[in-house]
């Protein structure tokens, strides 16, 4: 389970498979590519010569209406066997809408009256109570009896509170329909995302989904003693969620980056990548979010003391390049290979977002560990075959081919084609990903009727058609014109679209998409609108 | 339960409360067409919450709806502090949790109840009224290690599972518990050598948790881990699992790749004819019928000569030209950069 990952809403004829005329022979001995290294002294390998027409013609169409179909039907309603979404409604919900913006859909192919619509509804999720302000996943504990208690904003109950992940998606939604936030109160917002951070005495610094207690008990009743677990699904997904809402606000005075950034030190694994909490496994969801928030965190600041928290409890050493290091004991000699664009990993940016050149959270060390971590992560069928008889897993790498897995020796998942992939492209690594087999693989987890599933043959949802979709727009085959990148993140060697004309071939063009912002998980353009409406603006 | 097909509106201990639906000011999106037994019993739920009450009821409504839908978060919160504020048996509440818990392993929500249950028996275990039996909070988790590992028996890779057990060995961090810990991951590796969640356990367990007492002597217990994954390595040299627990004992303790050498070396070619009984224990040879040469070794390799530096550079960029068009050839475009930053790394130097 991934951000609420569900799997929701197939189609009536949800036993048959999808399956396209396709076979995979054209991939077994993966001989097609366009040499990424073209100009320097290296030959190529011979046998690795580039043989794009062959791909091509075996490429399917992005069936993009059947795939806005499936998430306008979820929109419209969810069956009962879909009750557990009860409590996350809202990120479902941002899975569909997010799905209508990545087709280009949004606002100039859905009606105004839906998106006024649609927006009223989130809207009234909002709930602002002594620990801030931000939007309930649902009315699920919503007593609410009439519209006029309703609009007094105040929940109906001690129980009936903000929620931090599906605030965060609630503002990238509403930054998707274009509202102009005006009923946000951001000084509100950012006391609720300093309410869900564990600080203190025994807090470790990771964020709770809901405010905690001692921020609700003031005036909402005794909510009972939950001990120093404090607080519901403290891990990193929540503390990312926070981090995106401090950025698009800019503002972080009201939590303690350093100690949040230490959480996420004590993530890191052996492997190169994050587990979810403390000492967990290395997974690539929680890699994604653990990179995510390292860059989207401020620089640490070693001599000033800005207002707020950060400034009184600095945990860190907070120079040089090895703060990381100091809080896990991982000193990788493996490689020190640091990538070509690992040192202007953030740079070129003309986005509001902080010029990085480099992230001093992260070592060239881990920057290629995690590199490599990532990429071990894209499976091939044609590898890992073993010997000891006990290989569960054979079968089904077969059809699992270019999709990335979300941990060591598990299957391929279109989800984790997004997690592993943003990862690799925040740290300017994308340009190592062989996206033509990931491009096939997501091309093959289309289901007939619409949406993508997780796997070739799986039902579909709107979880994994985001998703699948958000990858193909970092790692969009075909691009008609190259997009200057806008996100902080640099404009990378499209490195399979190499003279192909895409804009007069009617089947090639249903794969391009505008690009995607990787570190808040939207379309430039709607990550841009986010930005520039939800900022603090001076009192 | 007899609840379950009775609505509460038809039952009369439940007369009392005030049913309250939900919400629904606008036209709602998304909405979920509930059941009508989910309706009735949250529309109870909610009813109970506006009054605040506490009671063994509130427990019976609360079960009925997790069993409805495990991931309600509230629902579970608010049985939790019901369970606080009647002073019930938490041993006994983890009893009765225990079947929700294997059906509903996937949820969050079924591991976090119990990491509460857990939390607060142990740190009240002068309160009577928080266990039921006379059992230490060591024995409470040493049954509960018991359990996590019948449910790893239906899911060996259960993220929210595995991730309990860790909370729970470090939280309780009690000799006994580590104890057995290794025989444990020695058993789900037997019956699966790629699980890595096992492989990360052991990780976690041997290095990330510190030294207790019996593993001052570091060196042997490196020796042990060394031979440990090499005899996996032999077994399955494909396993990225175990390179990857290979490369992390390097790492974390700073020996230099090279130590290796002469182990990964007959990985990284195709199949030498190595006198079966031949058996090296400190280097065990890849085991017949294995798929070489491994991709694990050859990267390994190459790290080791890049490691090096100077002109074994140069042996390194043959592996790693081997691997980009051969051995690993989904990865071509890191093994070509990593060849060009290897080939400037010399011109850098000469």
């Amino acid at each position: 389970m991934y951000l609420d990952r569900k799997n929701c809403c197939s189609t009536p004829s949800r036993s048959q498979a999808f399956k396209k005329s396709l076979a995979y022979s054209p991939f077994m001995s993966y001989s097609s590519s366009t040499p990424y290294h073209r100009s320097h002294d290296l030959k190529p390998n011979p046998s690795i010569e580039t043989d794009t027409e062959t791909w091509i013609s075996t490429l399917p169409r992005l069936a993009r209406v059947a795939h806005a179909g499936h998430v306008k039907r979820c929109l419209t309603g969810l069956p009962d066997s879909q009750v557990d979404l009860d409590s996350s409604r809202l990120a479902i919900i941002f899975y569909c809408i997010g799905t209508l913006d990545l087709l280009g859909l949004v606002p100039d192919k859905v009606s105004e009256a839906d998106m006024e619509m649609w927006r009223e509804w989130i809207w009234e999720q909002y709930v602002s109570g002594p620990y801030g302000a931000g939007f309930r996943p649902s009315p699920f504990m919503n007593t609410n009896s009439s519209a006029n208690e309703a609009s007094a904003l105040q929940p109906s109950s001690p129980y009936d509170t903000p929620h931090l992940i599906t605030t965060y998606t609630a503002i990238l939604t509403l930054a998707i329909l274009r509202d102009d936030f005006k009923r946000l109160d951001r000084q509100g917002l950012r006391r609720l995302v300093g309410s869900c951070q564990r600080v203190g005495e025994r807090g470790d610094g990771s964020f709770s989904t809901i405010p905690l207690s001692s921020s609700t008990s003031a005036s909402s009743g005794p909510r009972g003693d939950v001990g120093t677990d404090e607080g519901r699904d403290t891990d990193l997904r929540t503390l990312y969620c926070a981090f995106v809402l401090c950025h698009l606000l800019d503002d972080w005075s009201t939590i303690d980056v350093e100690k949040a950034m230490e959480f996420v030190g004590g993530c890191r694994t052996y492997e190169g990548g994050y587990g979810i909490s403390i000492n967990c496994e290395a997974q690539g969801g929680s890699t994604y979010t653990a990179l995510a928030s390292i860059y989207l965190a401020p620089q640490p600041q070693p001599s000033s003391t800005p207002s707020g928290r950060s400034g009184t409890t600095p945990s860190l050493p907070l120079s040089g390049p090895s703060t990381q290091a100091g809080s896990t004991p991982m000193q990788p000699g493996s490689s020190s290979e640091s990538g070509p664009d690992a040192a202007a990993g953030m740079s070129g940016s003309t986005s509001t977002m902080k010029t990085q050149t480099q992230t001093p959270r992260l070592t060239p060390q881990e920057i290629s560990q995690t590199t490599s971590y990532l990429l071990r992560l894209q499976q091939a069928h044609s590898s890992g075959g073993d010997d000891d008889g006990g290989d569960q897993d054979k079968k089904s790498k077969r059809s699992g081919h270019g999709g990335f897995a979300g941990r060591t020796n598990k299957d391929a998942d279109a989800c984790y084609c997004f997690w592993c992939g943003a990862g690799l492209k925040i740290l300017g690594k994308s340009h190592l990903v062989d996206s033509r087999a990931l491009v096939s693989f997501l091309a093959d987890c289309q289901f007939r009727f619409g949406g993508i599933g997780k796997a070739p043959g799986e039902n579909p949802d709107p979880y994994h058609t985001y998703l699948a979709l958000a990858a193909l727009s970092m790692y969009t085959p075909f691009r008609s014109r190259p997009h200057p990148s806008t996100s902080g993140v640099p404009a990378e060697p499209l490195a399979i679209n190499a003279g192909v004309d895409t804009v007069n071939d009617p089947n090639l063009s249903t794969w391009t998409l505008d690009p995607l912002d990787p570190l808040i998980n939207a379309r430039e353009e709607t990550a841009r609108w986010a930005r520039e409406k939800v900022r603090m603006r001076p009192e | 339960m007899s609840s379950v097909s009775v609505p509460y509106a038809e039952q009369p201990q439940w007369a009392d409360v005030v049913p309250l639906p939900q919400y629904e000011g606008v036209e709602p999106l998304a909405p979920i067409f509930y059941t009508n037994e989910y309706k009735d019993a949250t529309d109870y739920l909610r009813g109970i919450v506006k009054t605040g009450e506490k009671s063994q009821r509130v427990l019976d409504l609360t079960k009925h709806i997790i069993q409805l839908n495990p991931a309600h978060y509230t629902a579970w919160q608010y049985r939790y502090e019901t369970l606080l504020a009647i002073k019930s048996p938490l041993d006994v509440e983890l009893e009765l949790m225990d079947e929700i818990a294997i059906k509903h392993m996937k949820t969050y929500q079924v591991w976090h109840h119990r990491r509460l249950l857990m939390t607060h028996l142990l740190r009240n275990t002068d309160e009577a009224s928080t266990s039921s039996s006379s059992r230490s909070p060591s024995q409470l988790a040493s049954t509960e290690l018991t359990f996590i590992a019948r449910t790893l028996a239906e899911d060996a890779k259960n993220y929210h599972t595995w991730s309990y057990r860790q909370w729970l060995l470090a939280f309780f961090n009690d000799d006994s518990l580590w104890d057995r810990e290794l025989d444990f991951v020695d058993s789900m590796l037997n019956h699966d050598i790629r699980n890595n969640s096992a492989w990360h356990h052991r990780f976690f367990v041997v290095f990330q948790s510190g030294v207790r007492e019996g593993e001052k002597d570091r060196d042997r217990i490196l020796r042990r881990e060394f031979t440990y994954v090499k005899q996996n390595i032999s077994l399955a040299p494909n396993n990225a699992s175990s390179w990857n627990y290979l490369r992390g004992i390097l790492d974390y303790n700073k020996i230099p790749y090279s130590r290796l050498t002469s182990f990964v070396q007959p990985y990284t070619v195709p199949h030498a004819d190595v006198p079966s009984d031949l058996v090296d224990l400190e280097d065990p040879p890849p085991s017949r019928g294995a798929q070489l040469p491994s991709p694990g070794a050859i990267e390994f390799l190459a790290d080791v000569y890049e490691e090096e530096g100077g002109n074994s550079i140069l042996k390194a960029t043959e592996l790693w030209k081997s691997l980009a068009s051969e051995h690993d050839t989904i990865r071509r475009r890191y093994w070509n950069s990593r060849m060009k930053e290897g080939l400037r790394a010399i011109q850098v130097k000469s």
